[in-house]
Order: structure tokens, then sequence, then C-alpha cells
């Protein structure tokens, strides 16, 4: 459970996000919303990524502004748009990954198996194509036991084999006990992804919705 | 052919002196303006270059770095998206692209080029054929080369033979720290060459010329901090990269006393060319425990100027102008020798200011 407390979100004298009281459960979480609502921003503030003004607090337990190492260990997160330095290769990252996010590297390679990555697992990021490069941040994004991931739009510039992957992994980690919080624009095939909930990000702040 | 001329002469050239103004202004005030009998300087220059060998190459040596400079500008203007149009003039026959970019090299590097052509007819004039002579083959292979370089650019070649050699040494591990590093050896390489040899010259100049009649460690603190001085605009590219590139460690459960360790892990070993350098002047220039503060005084100065770029989103102007005040800052406070408790100081304030504002940055994008 994110329970979200006084959260504001401003750039300059724009304000991205501002949520009062707001608890998001646990579960697949689809959040929609129009382009420039506010959706990158507030994963982007759970993930730890960006300075905001209010508290989240993970499973009432950790808080981000009282505990940050706490709680940025049980969230993980993939971005849209993901960028790494192009002269480290994919292993070199899941190396890194994995040491700070107490992780396995066997079982990342396995993902990376699945998503068909692996085979340039030990070229350098700037050989990769930008569904490549997707796909290695969603595994990355798998890796160590958060009890969140975020994934931005985990399926832009994903192949077709690609995104029933990405699907059957996402419900297969939701079985083990971890919860998701998706955006995507794209709309999902009925038993895709079999969504708990969903919510809208809009008028600055989010609100639950029926799928 | 006056087109591809006028378009090469656009995109590239008015854009490099555009970007290089700054810099222009500050070599011309340094040259032409400090001295107050500008003609008397520049023939006591010219006439020392020309008797004296070792500074000749020296002023050479200095004569390369702007070429790097303007080497490292087109290639990189050669690369970027929007000049994608250029690989065009590769339809051209090899003599005619050639031309072309001996036309870009010879108007960026134009300010030598007119100085180096005095000190050749001075040289001439006044007998020093071998100098003259020297300079004017310094010259032709500086603008004959740097245009082939251009063309393998153009061409989309590496523009290193052993390049695929390189890539087939076993890579070596990369740990945190030592990202921001491979990034600057990457991407960074002429900046870190010039910086490195700016630093190290600056070493090596007081340890040659210094020499102490009795044993005083402030001269050698003074060195050592405009030394790591040099390396202020790396610090700053280092700060960029971790913007673009190392977002995603925010999101790494590292307590900040780490995340601040690994930054002085980088430090130090974008300082070890400095920190062994300075070992030639043991031991008149210090004693074994000073060296501790001396090493400290360079990473205290490089983390203080990193943890200072966490306080507001700068511009470089800005943050050269902060690094001028603390250096003439720590001038005096260095006159007085505090010992430790400057180095202290100097890291507890870094540690403070970094442990304040690093989750509270944000890099504005406009």
């Amino acid at each position: 459970m994110l329970l979200f407390e006084n959260v504001q979100k401003q750039y300059g004298a724009y304000t991205a996000l501002n949520i009062d009281r707001f608890t998001i459960d646990d579960g697949i979480v689809w959040l929609q919303g129009e382009n420039g609502s506010g959706k990158t921003t507030l994963l982007k503030i759970i993930a730890g990524l960006l300075p905001f003004k209010g508290d989240i607090i993970i499973n009432s337990t950790y808080s981000i502004k009282k505990r940050r190492q706490q709680f940025v260990r049980l969230v993980n997160y993939a971005e849209t748009e993901p960028m790494y330095p192009d002269f480290l290769t994919a292993a070199e990252l899941v190396k890194l990954y994995c040491h700070a996010k107490k992780g396995s590297i066997q079982d990342t390679e396995y993902l990376l198996q699945q998503l068909h990555v692996y085979d340039a697992y030990k070229k350098p990021v700037a050989t990769y194509s930008s569904g490549m490069v997707k796909k290695l941040s969603i595994a990355l994004a798998f890796i160590g036991n958060p009890a969140w991931i975020l994934l931005d739009e985990p399926l832009v510039t994903a192949d077709v084999a690609a995104v029933q992957t990405i699907c059957a992994l996402i419900q297969n980690r939701h079985k083990q006990g971890t919860n998701f919080l998706i955006t995507s624009h794209q709309a999902f095939y009925a038993g895709q992804l079999l969504f708990t909930s969903s919510l809208m990000a809009s008028g600055q702040t989010i609100a639950s919705i029926q799928i | 052919m006056m087109n591809a001329l006028s378009i090469l002469q656009k995109v590239i050239v008015s854009h490099f002196y555009k970007v290089n103004t700054g810099f222009f202004l500050f070599v011309f005030f340094v040259l032409f303006g400090i001295p107050q009998n500008i003609a008397q300087f520049h023939l006591s220059l010219i006439d020392g270059m020309l008797k004296n060998p070792s500074f000749l190459v020296l002023v050479m040596a200095a004569w390369l770095l702007y070429n790097f400079k303007c080497m490292d500008y087109v290639i990189k203007q050669l690369k970027q998206p929007q000049q994608l149009f250029l690989y065009c003039l590769y339809n051209l026959s090899y003599i005619r692209c050639y031309a072309y970019f001996l036309f870009v090299q010879l108007l960026v590097y134009m300010p030598v080029f007119i100085y180096t052509m005095f000190v050749t007819a001075i040289a001439f004039k006044t007998n020093h054929i071998v100098a003259g002579t020297g300079i004017i083959l310094f010259n032709t292979a500086v603008i004959g080369t740097t245009p082939l370089l251009y063309l393998r650019v153009l061409q989309k070649r590496p523009l290193l033979q052993n390049a695929s050699l390189l890539r087939a040494l076993p890579r070596l591990p990369k740990p945190l720290f030592s990202l921001p590093l491979f990034y600057l050896w990457r991407q960074r390489k002429q900046m870190l060459f010039i910086s490195k040899t700016l630093s190290l010259l600056l070493l090596y100049i007081f340890i040659k010329l210094y020499q102490p009649d009795h044993y005083d460690i402030r001269p050698t603190l003074l060195c050592i901090m405009l030394a790591a001085a040099t390396n202020s605009a790396i610090v700053f590219e280092m700060k960029i990269f971790d913007d673009f590139f190392l977002q995603m460690q925010r999101n790494f459960p590292l307590y900040m006393a780490y995340r601040f360790f690994t930054a002085l892990l980088s430090f130090t070993v974008l300082l070890l060319p400095e920190l062994l350098f300075v070992w030639k002047g043991y031991p008149d220039y210090f004693t074994p425990t000073d060296y501790l503060q001396i090493a400290s005084l360079g990473v205290g100065l490089l983390s203080l100027l990193y943890s200072l770029l966490f306080t507001g989103d700068m511009t470089m102007d800005g943050y050269i102008r902060i690094v001028f005040a603390i250096l003439a800052t720590l001038f005096f406070i260095l006159l007085y020798n505090p010992g430790f408790l400057l180095e202290v100081f100097m890291l507890s304030l870094s540690f403070g200011l970094y442990a304040s504002y690093y989750y509270a940055f944000e890099k504005k994008y406009d």
C-alpha cells in the first residue's frame, strides 16, 4: 500500500501534482491520464528521483522523507525512455543494480533471455535499439525484492512477442507478492494483464476509476 | 564550391567563434590587454621562443592544445544530428572534400596561424632559421593532417586505427565511483587532456622554479590548490553526467555517507596524476605527514565544488565565478596555514551541503 500525504510537486510556478491524501492499494494498478497529467512525475517522486513536498509512506511503515533507504529498497522503477551511460554493457548494469538492490544476477540473466536481449548482454548499450534498451530497463526494474515496481509505458517500442512476455512477467511476479503501478496509453486485450484497480491522473491529482 | 564553403563557414566556423567568444576575449586580454608595452612584451616573448628550444616546444604544445580544442569542436559538430546533411559532401571527390575541410581548419586555427606567421617572419629576419623552419613544419603538419581526421568522421570511420584493438582488451570492472571517470575518458578526452596538462605543467614549473631556502608547506599547498582547480570544469562535467545518466542511482538504497564516499573516491582517482607527480618535490617541499594535507586539500576542494553544484541549477559562468571566489578565499586562509583544520572544515562543509541538497536538487530543463 502506498499512502500519499499532502504531496505537492511544482515545476517553477506550475503545479504538476497536488494530492491531499490518497491511498493506492496493493495489486496491479493501471495509472491512466492524458499527456502532461502528471503520471510520470508521480512515478518519479515515488521512485525518489524528484524532490517534492509532503510525504509518501509504503506499507504503513517507511516514509520516503524519514527512511529513504528502506523506502527505495522497496520501490523499483523503469522509465519511459531509459538513458544509461552508453559505454556500459547490460552485464555491467545488471551487476551494478544487483549490487545496489541486493538482487540475483542469474535471475536477471534469465529474465533477459526471456525478453530476447541476452544475446547482446556483453555489448555496450550504445549498440542497442530503443526496444532493447526498454526491455533492459524492465529487467533491471525486476531486480531485488521490491514491494512495488513502477513501470512507465512498459509496452512502448516493444514488439508483439515482447508485449506478451512483459505481461506474463508482470502477472507471475505479482503472484509472488510484488505490486505494480503501470502507466500505459495502450489498451490491453482481455486477459492480457489482469489489473486489480485503475487510477486516473487529471487536474493535478489522482482518483480511482472503474477498470 | 562557394556554396559548400559558405555553408561550412556558417555551420561550423562562425558557431565556433560564437561559442568561444569568452575564451578568445580572455586570451586577448591576457596577451594584449595586461602588458603595458604590447610590442615590447611580444618581441621579448618571441625572442625567448627563438633562442630557447625548450620554451619553443612548450609554446608549440600550447598551440597544439588549441588545435585539439578546434578538432574536438569540429568533430562534435560533424556528429550532431542536425549536421547530418554534411555527409552529402562525401559524394564529392576525396581531394575536394579535403580542400573543404582544409578551409575549415584554416579558419578555426586562424588566431594561432596569424601569430605563428609573425613569429616565423621574425625568426627568418633575425637568422633563427632552425626555429623558423620548425614552426613552418609544425604548422604544415597541424593544418595538413587535421582535415584528414574530419574526413574520417565524415566517413564514419573510427579516429584511431587501433580502436578495434582497444575494444578487444578485457573490460575493466566499473563500480559506481568509476562511472563518471569512464565517461570523461570516453566522451571528454580533450577536456581531461587539457586539464591534466595544465595542472601537471603548473606543478612542474613550481618544482623546477621554486627553490625553498627553508621548509614551508604553504607554497606547495597553494600550488596543489591551483592544480586541483584546473579540474573544476571536469567536476562540472561529472555533475552533468550524474544528472543525465546516473539519475537512477537516486533509486538505489544507498546511505548518504556511502554516496559521498563514492564521490570522494572519484575525485581521488581523478587527482591521482597530480598526487603522484607532486612526489617529484619530495623531500624538499613536503614531509609524508604534510603529503596527507596536500592530498586532502585537493580532494576537499573538488568535493566542495561538486557539492556546491547541488545547491542550485548553475550555469558554467556562475560556477566559474564561485570557483574564483573560493580560490581567492583559500589563498588567504592558506597563507595562515591552519593545518588539517582547513581540510577537515572543507570536507565537513562538502558533506553537509551534499547531504542537505542531494535529494532536493532538480535539474531544470529549458
